[in-house]
């Protein structure tokens, strides 16, 4: 098994891919911070001020949670892009057991979804403490839950790329699987948890929202452990039933 | 030494029969041509026996063992399948050193492979910037990488040119000749007449005819084309002796009887004659009356 991830794992750096959304992960989170952190306290956003332990820990969960999207698309890609450049022939006869290869994917993701976590939290600590050190709010990473917040925006990230590997599975179009990703995740979701609380808490979004604790006030989320739990269900369920998709699939 | 057997192989698409009860033997040590036009199953056939496709009935196994449940099956089986499945950005030897990766299989026959066919100095570029004939090498040595017994090859001379195309009959003889098998496809008989030892020949997704290349032009129709200033006198001699005969643009063909007892007839009847040629119809026109294709093929 550990040979067939290894083999995942040169495809993705043998193409230019992942290290250019590598990049989008840490651009995005440090504008993530720098947004967070100059919007804090103004009345028509509704959010806490900056010197609030809501405001820190705002000003560090939002770039925690930056890496979601790009680990979820990548996620998708890995398997869907088989199809698109048609690999996927290649790979089956090199490995015609196809649930191997599913889960070698998988776990392949877990790896680089942990890379982009690790990377994410990186860049938004440091960002976030020179942010805060210019405004003159006295903070450390160690307070007002700040490690939590991190902590679920990694586990967040992680569960993204499983729950993108997925839906590459289950929907082989690559275009039609990344569009229909990104208008469930960033549009259907983000309304629900925004005017639907009761159900949006329930949306993979709400739960990773759950999971880093972006204090909103409007949005009446789970606690994060249970976040932590639907995120993984979500995550687990796709990925199931995409590899008994895909091992039924004809490679013609 | 390995077998290949496909038994009542059937594929249905939909309500589209694909593969329709197909069975024929590739047998260790020889070349079989797969032959038929496009469209008559030949593909659906091969992806079946490398467990791409799941059939609707029948088997198509290596000595009675599926593709997938093969222990080490590119160790055993080598495939080409189509020219196009490269990730565009990944260069030919990083696509290789995948497989390699994924087989265990050291670094360093990636590097001989590439040598093999041809690919070594282009080796480090992406495969969007390779020609169909590069991708076709490159499809070739992946099958290549770990020197399998048995190749199973679709259409492996589109986009090859001359010089690959001669390279590459060279290789599958000496192949076979070392005791490996391969099942090549074809939908022109030409391209592979000289390099197969045995033939299957399928149309719209049934068998047609499996059997050495040799018996095939037995199916031939043998004739005689006779022209002579004598036509008349000559095809009532003919008749007597037991010729068919047709009127053919100026002349006569002439079956039942060899173009020797033509003449030897004539010359001791004093007749002219103008024309004598013994014709056996090309494997190509057989292929063709047998595939039904190439409509009005005579």
């Amino acid at each position: 098994m550990s040979t067939l991830v290894r083999a995942e794992l040169l495809k993705l750096r043998t193409t230019r891919l992942p290290f250019v959304f590598a990049l989008a992960v840490a651009g995005l989170a440090l504008l993530g911070t720098v947004a967070s952190a100059l919007t804090a306290g103004r009345p028509d956003a509704r959010t806490p001020p900056l010197e609030s332990p809501e405001g820190v820990r705002n000003v560090f969960s939002a770039g925690a949670g930056a890496a979601t999207t790009w680990a979820m698309v990548l996620g998708i890609i890995v398997v869907s892009g088989e199809w698109r450049h048609r690999t996927v022939t290649q790979t089956f006869l090199v490995t015609p057991r196809r649930r191997k290869v599913v889960t070698a994917k998988l776990v392949a993701m877990l790896a680089v979804g942990t890379l982009y976590a690790v990377l994410a939290v990186a860049v938004t600590v440091v960002s976030a403490l020179v942010l805060l050190s210019v405004k003159g709010v006295d903070a450390a990473v160690t307070e007002h839950g700040v490690p939590r917040a991190l902590l679920g925006g990694a586990l967040a990230t992680v569960i993204y790329g499983i729950l993108g590997v997925g839906v590459g599975a289950l929907i082989r179009n690559q275009v039609a699987a990344i569009i229909g990703a990104l208008v469930w995740d960033g549009v259907a979701n983000t309304l629900l948890v925004q005017f639907l609380p009761e159900l949006g808490r329930w949306t993979p979004t709400g739960a990773a929202s759950a999971m880093t604790g972006v204090a909103s006030t409007t949005a009446d989320l789970l606690p994060m452990w249970a976040g932590a739990l639907v995120l993984t269900a979500y995550a687990v369920v796709l990925a199931a039933v995409g590899a008994r998709m895909i091992e039924h699939r004809d490679v013609t | 030494m390995t077998t290949i057997q496909v038994r009542g192989l059937t594929k249905r698409f939909g309500g589209t029969v694909a593969v329709d009860d197909v069975s024929f033997d590739v047998p260790a040590g020889r070349v079989v041509g797969f032959l038929g036009p496009n469209g008559a199953g030949k593909t659906t056939t091969l992806r079946c026996l490398l467990g791409l496709v799941q059939p609707t009935s029948g088997t198509a196994t290596f000595d009675g063992t599926r593709y997938a449940d093969l222990p080490d099956p590119t160790r055993l089986v080598g495939a080409v399948l189509e020219s196009s499945s490269f990730h565009p950005k990944r260069s030919g030897r990083d696509h290789l050193r995948v497989i390699a990766a994924t087989t265990r299989t050291p670094v360093g026959r990636v590097d001989e492979v590439l040598e093999l066919v041809g690919l070594t100095s282009d080796g480090g570029r992406s495969v969007d910037g390779y020609s169909l004939g590069m991708k076709q090498r490159l499809s070739l040595a992946a099958a290549l990488l770990r020197d399998p017994e048995t190749l199973v090859l679709d259409e492996p001379a589109n986009g090859l040119d001359p010089g690959g195309m001669h390279w590459l009959r060279a290789f599958l003889r000496r192949h076979a000749a070392a005791g490996g098998s391969v099942l090549v496809s074809s939908h022109v008989l030409g391209e592979v007449a000289q390099t197969v030892d045995d033939v299957v020949i399928v149309g719209r997704g049934r068998l047609v005819r499996a059997g050495p290349i040799g018996e095939l032009t037995g199916d031939g129709d043998r004739s005689v084309r006779v022209r002579s200033p004598h036509a008349d006198r000559l095809a009532e001699l003919l008749t007597k002796a037991g010729a068919s005969l047709t009127p053919a643009d100026g002349g006569i063909t002439v079956r039942g009887i060899t173009s020797e007892q033509v003449g030897e007839l004539a010359a001791a009847h004093g007749l002219v004659l103008h024309e004598l040629a013994p014709t056996v119809t090309s494997l190509e026109d057989i292929f063709l009356r047998l595939t039904g294709s190439g409509g009005g093929a005579a």
